[in-house]
């Protein structure tokens, strides 16, 4: 899974796209982790999440405990449909940043 | 002949307890939920009640609303007719309407104006084949909770 | 004790049309167990309930019916056309003993009828007789009953490793059927000490399904090894009734709480999952899973429940009529309102006119909506009727209602009730034919009636319809002819003549049976249903059967109209029946040379001039207005000086003094005051095919 980042205006915007499973999970971490301990604003936009399992599934997890931590600016931007139905149908509630 | 009884006012829960008690063991509780719940669990242990003493007003569940649960948790366990648990309303009303009630849509068994008079109730329970010789020479008072 | 007594009887006249009703659905299916309940129940309140408000001969004659159905209901008993025959006579010697006209002879036969039904024999009393065995291991073993699961499931930390994805063992289980999926999140570490590859959620699922509980083990069959899995059966069966369990006994079910910590908080009387949180004695996750699951639960017996019996109030009739009445005056008195803010062109009064108007209009349907019934009642005695008709009259007649549900205004189908009885015996009497006679005419011995109710527009059209030997033209020619009421050479088509039956004195039964001639009359019928503002159509074919359509008015209190004026006289047009209007010139006239015929889009269509018709003085205005109505299969133009609009009128009936004037209907009075005759189209229509 690659990944995209981009900054503008001091704001940090990354993009995961594609799968999103257990063989791509270490890796995705690995990239993701420094983003998550830096202290700017960061967007993370999953609307071109295509695949995930329940590796992935404990990412976007993190991400949201991450979102939800008060101390951090961090938004999670609208999920892609796929992503959406594998959220519904394992029981993981959540609210997102609608995309603009 | 083990009895249930479910009444809310302290004394008259009382009385009923002392008069059925001497029939046998006889548990008390005091709104309709409980009763339910104290029905369905000596039916699942196999020690099913067989009597069961309703008061109709009573707060959270009334004595309708519990009448009808066990009539329908005997009719989903496949109880029916004559197996059924014998169920005496016990009531200050009397009028038509909550009488019908609770004999066409509950199920009741029987129907007792309050105050209860011993004599009134016992021939009752006769009349339900719930006293045989032996239960009434015996009388044993049980103290049992 | 006396007012007690009265409502008593209403409760038992109540509980012995049901009880009817459980009988006759009883004899189509004798297997209903639930049905037998019913009936021994009906008894068994008759019994207990009539000795306690001094009824006491009706509780000593039910004793006996009832110990009758107390062995029905054991399997001792079979359910026989015998004994439903002798319940129902019981059913109707109670209701005899209530009316205090009960002949005592006739209930000790009933009685004796009872007592010698067939006693139970030691081989007739198979498996049946057995007592109701209750185990809970029986049902759980069925196979097909729903049963709700709670699954827990924790996956190991290296369940990754084993290649087993959680989320498509979360799929199979959904196929299974509906479930509820919520994830615990609590054991993901901080992102620092986060392995990605190991697995770190788990899952509670509540499952109602089917396909029992080996299916659903079955979905954790290569995961065993590496998860902790708990699978608990929560509920049984669809009409599982017993309480909900509360939030409290669900989270010291799963474990998460002790009953003492509930206890504890419950005492503080708030939110108890709050209190919980608040007390951390739980996760603010664990109680919604716990929620979750309660609210699961409840929705899945939501679904298997039948809508239990709605709470409801006795209202007495009266009461009703009073309301209707009070809210028609609303309604006119809404009117005026609403005409005076227009022509006083305030527009604060303009506003809140409109909200009165609304919530009028609200109200209106409200009231009506109250007074509605649903047909079945009428249905249901129909039933009984045919039964006893068709054995009487050694017939085989099957009765099939459809549309039972459809809603009427109570008044019309208290009023509906003599008409469609009537009907109901001309069709079991006449209409169909001996089982010998259909077998002849080559068809089932059994014949069939098929009633048939149904909303169309502001109608409710019912349908009798009989597949018996129909009516046959010719004969009906003949006794008109005989009657005097056609002459011998008319040439009348088919369906005229089937009109004929609709005409005073005509009965075309070849012998009057002590069933339907009574000298009562399908005219009288007729007359019944015109009274309702309804209609009635006959359709018959010879050998195969006869359908009469009934049209009736929803509702009988408010009609939409149009409001037409002629000269300074107001008049109202029932809405239902117009079709469009025209202009009528002075050219048109004179092009018609005095007929008074009108050409529509190439079709002529008779009007009739209103002025002329109630000798309006003045003279017409130069164009003139037709509003063409639509009656049965004719077009006719109503020729009006102008028309106003439409508007919802309140009906009020008139005086006996009017009660000749056939083409006035009803009056209404009008917001401002006036009052405006409603026409009664289909009688003005008639006295034109009569001019003509």
């Amino acid at each position: 899974m690659p990944l995209e980042i981009q900054t503008i205006d001091g704001c940090q915007t990354v993009c995961l796209t594609g799968a999103l499973t257990v063989w791509e999970a270490a890796d995705t971490w690995c990239a993701l982790l420094p983003l998550l301990n830096s202290a700017g604003p960061l967007t993370v936009d999953l609307g071109a999440v295509e695949q995930c399992d329940g590796a992935g599934l404990q990412i976007v997890c993190q991400l949201l405990k991450a979102a939800d931590a008060p101390e951090r600016s961090i938004a999670l931007s609208a999920p892609s449909d796929p992503l959406r139905a594998i959220l519904e149908r394992a029981g993981i509630t959540a609210s997102f940043t609608e995309k603009v | 002949m083990k009895t249930l009884i479910a009444e809310d006012d302290f004394t008259s829960r009382t009385i009923a307890r002392r008069q059925l008690e001497r029939f046998g063991p006889c548990d008390a509780v005091e709104d309709g939920l409980a009763a339910v719940t104290a029905f369905e669990r000596a039916l699942q242990a196999g020690r099913p009640y067989d009597l069961v003493c309703l008061d109709i007003m009573m707060p959270d569940m009334d004595g309708q609303e519990a009448l009808r649960r066990i009539r329908a948790t005997e009719a989903q366990m496949g109880i029916r007719g004559t197996g059924e648990v014998k169920v005496i309303m016990l009531s200050a009303l009397d009028d038509p309407r909550s009488v019908v009630e609770a004999f066409y849509r509950g199920g009741a068994t029987a129907y007792l104006v309050k105050p209860l008079a011993p004599e009134r109730l016992e021939s009752e329970l006769r009349q339900l084949g719930l006293l045989n010789d032996a239960q009434e020479a015996r009388r044993a008072p049980t103290t049992k909770e | 004790m006396d007012h007690q007594q009265a409502a008593y009887k209403v409760e038992a006249y109540e509980l012995l049309s049901e009880l009817e009703t459980s009988l006759l659905e009883l004899e189509q299916t004798p297997d209903n167990k639930d049905l037998v309940d019913r009936v021994f129940r009906a008894m068994h309140t008759i019994k207990g309930s009539g000795a306690m408000f001094g009824f006491d001969e009706i509780a000593a004659f039910t004793h006996d019916v009832e110990t009758v159905f107390d062995r029905v209901r054991d399997g001792h008993i079979p359910v026989t056309t015998h004994l439903v025959n002798l319940a129902l006579s019981a059913r109707d010697q109670i209701k005899a003993m209530l009316d205090g006209t009960a002949d005592a002879d006739r209930g000790t036969g009933i009685i004796e009828g009872f007592r010698a039904l067939p006693a139970p024999a030691a081989d007739t009393a198979p498996a049946a007789a057995a007592p109701a065995t209750a185990d809970p291991e029986d049902r759980a073993a069925a196979a097909g009953d729903e049963q709700i699961f709670r699954i827990c499931f924790a996956p190991h930390a290296d369940l990754f490793a084993s290649g087993t994805n959680p989320l498509a063992l979360l799929d199979e289980l959904a196929e299974l059927g509906s479930c509820r999926v919520v994830a615990h999140t609590d054991r993901l570490p901080e992102p620092a000490a986060f392995d990605p590859e190991q697995c770190y959620l788990r899952w509670d699922v509540l499952l109602s399904t089917d396909q029992g509980l080996d299916a659903v083990k079955d979905v954790f069959i290569f995961a065993e090894d590496g998860c902790d899995l708990s699978i608990d059966l929560l509920a049984q069966g669809p009409a599982a009734d017993d309480a909900l369990p509360r939030l409290g006994e669900i989270l010291v079910a799963r474990g998460d709480v002790t009953p003492a910590m509930v206890e504890k908080v419950v005492q503080e009387q708030k939110r108890l999952g709050q209190l919980l949180v608040d007390a951390q004695a739980v996760r603010p996750e664990q109680v919604c899973a716990a929620l979750a699951e309660q609210q699961f639960l409840e929705q899945t017996r939501r679904k298997c429940d039948p809508p239990a019996a709605a709470a409801s109030v006795r209202v007495a009739a009266e009461k009703l009529d009073a309301l209707v009445n009070l809210v028609g005056e609303l309604v006119t008195v809404q009117a005026r309102l609403s005409q005076k803010a227009v022509t006083d062109r305030d527009p604060e009064l303009l506003a809140i006119t409109e909200v009165v108007e609304r919530l009028t209009a609200e109200l209106r349907d409200h009231v009506l909506s109250v007074r509605m019934l649903p047909i079945e009642t009428a249905f249901t005695k129909l039933r009984r009727l045919v039964r006893d008709l068709s054995g009487e009259l050694g017939k085989s007649i099957e009765l099939h209602t459809e549309g039972g549900e459809t809603e009427l205004d109570k008044t019309v189908i208290e009023q509906l009730n003599d008409p469609l009885v009537h009907i109901l015996r001309n069709s079991i009497d006449h209409g169909i034919e001996t089982p010998e006679q259909r077998r002849a005419a080559g068809k089932p011995p059994q014949g069939t009636i098929r009633i048939q109710a149904e909303h169309s527009g502001a109608n409710v059209l019912i349908r009798i319809a009989d597949d018996g030997a129909g009516i046959d033209p010719e004969r009906i020619r003949a006794k008109a002819v005989a009657k005097g009421l056609l002459a011998s050479d008319a040439e009348k088509s088919d369906k005229e003549l089937l009109q004929m039956v609709f005409l005073p004195g005509f009965s075309t039964a070849g012998t009057v049976t002590s069933v339907s001639g009574r000298g009562v009359g399908m005219d009288v019928v007729k007359r019944s249903l015109e009274a309702l503002r309804g209609g009635i159509e006959i359709n018959s074919e010879k050998d195969r059967g006869t359908t009469i359509t009934l049209k009736l008015p929803l509702t009988l209190a408010i009609i939409d109209g149009l409001l037409v004026q002629i000269g300074a006289e107001k008049f109202v047009l029932p809405l239902a029946s117009v079709e469009a209007c025209v202009e009528l010139t002075r050219q048109d006239v004179a092009d018609a040379h005095g007929r008074n015929i009108l050409n529509i889009r190439d079709r002529l269509v008779p009007y009739i001039p209103l002025r002329e018709r109630f000798a309006v003085a003045g003279a017409p205005p130069a164009i003139e207005q037709v509003v063409i109505n639509q009656v049965d299969d004719h077009q006719v133009g109503i020729v009006v000086d102008r028309v106003i609009g439409e508007h919802q009128i309140v009906i009020k009936t008139m005086n006996t003094l009017y009660k000749d004037v056939q083409e006035i209907s009803g009056a209404t009075i009008l917001g401002d005051g006036t009052v405006a005759l409603i026409l009664d189209v289909q009688q003005l229509i008639h006295g034109l095919d009569q001019a003509a």
